[in-house]
């Protein structure tokens, strides 16, 4: 066998190799990212407006942060090394999900594969494209990020290494990625490569976090740099290991009654036979006992940290429990409102983001059956609606309740918990069958932009709908409550008009890959 | 029962598909030959409502495809060029799903699944995910569901790709039987097949229907006893 990367190839160098791989896949994604982002400018233009908006928001919280006496313990962790360190984390994770998707879980990866090429060669230049794709964006966040420096009346002062340690997180977050997924998916030997690199990424992530010397935290940097790419170039073969693991069909299981959830059974009352059908078929597949049980500890975790910060922001105001009717009662709302949007947004809109998404290049089996785009969606809804109950219990109330507050109060929470949710998950609805990522014909706009765009439009939905019960409760329970119902039958136009609108959508989708 | 009437179909300046027209009745199997990239694949998406046509009308079972979806789509059967289906549903899950997005329940609905698995020789993995099949098993439990409520018409993109020899032969015995009740578009590119299922072709090249008519029709146009020959004589080639 030749030695990883030495023989093989045919009398070209190793560089020259790993430059061509490189050119393939680099030509490559970016005709993709291409395709892409014609056809959805307006979306990404607004992707973009979001994000400097978002960053102006950060940079301006952190500026008055750092100028406020009151906050010393937040001011020292806006640190380079804190700013550094979150790059990486970040980066790492995009790094991450791209070698998976676009290196390990590239169907056409076999034609390099069974070419002469060494396989250290060939992953060099895998890790070379990933490490300019990281720079890249990186340099497009970091101009983003000088551009609203620059138009701050008061911009925050930066110490002189912050950009030095940023660049070189994002050159760490480019580099260890392939390695790391390569060697974690080849069995014991491959993992105890992984565990080795994860340590020195989590020296490097220490060093930052713990504010070590510039000259630690560079050498801790430059560490996870040459380990990276020492090991995609010199590793023994693993590549193919790894990528026959990453596509091999998943092992056989047997079942022979269906595997509905009797807990959305109820759900399909209403429905006829082709509704029915739908139900069950989207119960099974998008809700496995994994998906429900996440949801499940989403709600408990989320109600018990509200709870906790509700009693320790009373405590901390030092008036006991705060008191619905004075300025204090912002807290509450503001919390429950939080929690209300964080639940309804993960468990609502970004599942059916991905609903008709998930259906994948199976959808033929749908869109040529006599079902109806309208039936469709809504039995992608549906079964949400059957997690209603545990979000309005342990997101919505249980701070009023734990808190000591009246009837009207939970009346109140319950409603416009109950209003946000169909509203987001008709903005779902909408969203998913209008911008599915089926495959490289449907030329979708990305998930993580989609999701990002829908996060911000839900926020403004809620803050439209729950403002004005806020501002109804300074005159009253009463009227409270009543505003709360408005904001329900809002809810509810919301969620029935995203379903029109997504059969719509479904309706005019048309699949000619 | 199955009909296209002057179909067209551009993407951007590509012509896919150019007044294109045909009209298969109950009791016939009829095939549709072309190379690779003819336009054969885009008109069986629109006859399926997969796409829809830029002019001209797609009819199934009498209905439009694009006016009345939910009517024609009830008298469609219809198998895809590249088959994919739900990997965490068995076959039984998927043969009962889509045999009650037809209307089909109960009892009637079970045993029709269970005939339909031993058709296709999946028998055996009736109770397994569909994640676990290789290709040819696939496009048999694909054909099963396509056939599961009887559909007056049948639309099968390269029904024998992916299937083994004793397969192929099979199926095309199957069709013949099928055809008893239904209107049978078969689409593809092999000329072997086509001309042992077929009672009539058409051969379409660059999206447009060059010629139509029985075998015999066909040969003695292109004056040869030989399918393939007959084929790469009209196309031009």
């Amino acid at each position: 066998m030749d030695a990883p990367g030495a023989g093989g190839m045919g009398g070209r160098s190793r560089a020259r190799v790993a430059w061509d791989v490189y050119n393939l896949s680099a030509t490559l994604a970016a005709r993709r990212f291409a395709s892409t982002y014609r056809r959805h400018v307006a979306i990404l233009g607004l992707f973009f407006l979001m994000v400097l908006f978002t960053t102006a928001m950060i940079l301006q919280i952190a500026s008055r942060a750092v100028e406020s006496s009151d906050a010393g313990d937040l001011a020292d962790t806006i640190t380079p090394g804190g700013i550094a360190a979150a790059a990486f984390a970040l980066l790492l994770v995009r790094g991450l999900v791209d070698v998976s998707r676009g290196v390990l879980r590239d169907r056409a990866l076999w034609s390099t594969l069974t070419s002469p090429a060494g396989e250290g060669a060939v992953r060099s230049g895998l890790l070379l494209r990933t490490l300019v794709f990281q720079m890249g964006l990186l340099a497009a966040v970091l101009g983003l990020v000088a551009l609203v420096l620059a138009t701050s009346p008061t911009p925050p002062e930066l110490a002189p290494e912050t950009m030095p340690m940023v660049v070189l997180a994002g050159v760490a977050s480019g580099t260890l990625p392939l390695p790391l997924l390569v060697s974690a998916g080849t069995g014991r030997r491959g993992l105890a490569t992984a565990g080795a690199l994860l340590a020195v990424a989590g020296a490097f992530l220490a060093a930052l976090q713990l504010g070590w010397p510039v000259w630690a935290q560079a050498t801790a940097g430059i560490a996870v740099v040459s380990a990276s790419v020492a090991t995609a170039a010199f590793a023994p073969p693993a590549l193919a290991e790894a990528w026959t693991s990453a596509n091999r069909p998943p092992p056989r299981r047997e079942r022979a009654t269906p595997a509905t959830p009797p807990m959305f059974l109820p759900l399909a009352a209403g429905m006829d036979t082709v509704g029915r059908a739908l139900l069950r078929k989207e119960a099974q597949l998008a809700f496995p006992v994994r998906q429900r049980l996440s949801i499940v500890a989403l709600n408990i975790a989320m109600g018990a940290a509200l709870v906790t910060l509700d009693r320790d922001l009373s405590r901390l105001v030092g008036q006991g429990p705060i008191d619905w009717n004075y300025f204090h009662f912002l807290v509450t709302p503001f919390l429950v409102g939080v929690g209300v949007y964080a639940v309804s947004f993960f468990q609502a809109t970004s599942i059916l983001l991905d609903g008709i998404t998930r259906e994948g290049p199976a959808l033929w089996v749908l869109r040529t059956s006599p079902a109806d785009p309208r039936t469709i969606v809504e039995s992608k809804v549906r079964p949400l609606l059957a997690f209603l109950p545990l979000t309005i219990v342990a997101v919505g109330i249980s701070v009023p309740l734990a808190g000591g507050r009246g009837p009207a109060a939970v009346a109140v929470a319950a409603l416009g918990t109950t209003a946000v949710y169909l509203a987001f998950a008709g903005v779902g609805a909408w969203a998913g069958a209008r911008y599915p990522n089926i495959d490289r014909h449907s030329n979708a706009p990305p998930d993580l932009v989609l999701a990002f765009d829908m996060m911000v439009v839900c926020l403004f939905i809620e803050a439209v709908m729950l403002l004005p019960v806020l501002a109804a409760s300074a005159f009253g329970d009463l009227e409270a409550v009543a505003a709360a119902a408005v904001a329900l039958l809002a809810g509810v136009a919301i969620y029935r008009m995203g379903i029109e609108g997504g059969a719509r959508a479904l309706g005019a989708l048309e699949l000619s890959g | 029962m199955l009909e296209a009437v002057h179909l067209a179909k551009r993407y951007g300046p590509t012509v896919a598909v150019d007044d294109v027209s045909f009209s298969i009745s109950p009791g016939e199997v009829f095939g549709l030959l072309g190379t690779n990239g003819a336009g054969k694949s885009t008109t069986v998406k629109m006859l399926a409502g997969l796409v829809r046509p830029d002019s001209g009308r797609a009819l199934v079972g009498g209905h439009d495809v694009v006016a009345e979806p939910s009517a024609a789509k009830s008298a469609l059967g219809y198998l895809p060029e590249t088959v994919t289906l739900y990997d965490r549903l068995t076959l039984r899950e998927h043969l009962e799903f889509v045999g009650a997005l037809h209307g089909m329940q109960g009892a009637a609905l079970s045993t029709r699944a269970a005939e339909l698995a031993v058709r296709v020789h999946l028998e055996d993995v009736l109770d397994s995910e569909m994640g676990t099949y290789s290709k040819g098993m696939l496009q048999r439990a694909a054909l099963a569901a396509a056939t599961i409520h009887s559909p007056r018409a049948l639309v099968l993109d390269e029904p024998g790709s992916g299937l083994d020899p004793r397969f192929v032969r099979e199926l095309k015995t199957w069709l013949r039987e099928l055809s008893g009740s239904s209107a049978v578009l078969v689409c593809t590119h092999i000329t072997g097949f086509a001309s042992e299922v077929c009672d009539r072709l058409a051969i379409i090249h660059r999206g447009r229907l060059l010629a139509q008519g029985s075998l015999r029709e066909l040969l003695d146009l292109a004056s040869t006893d030989d399918l393939e020959e007959a084929f790469v004589r009209i196309i031009g080639g």
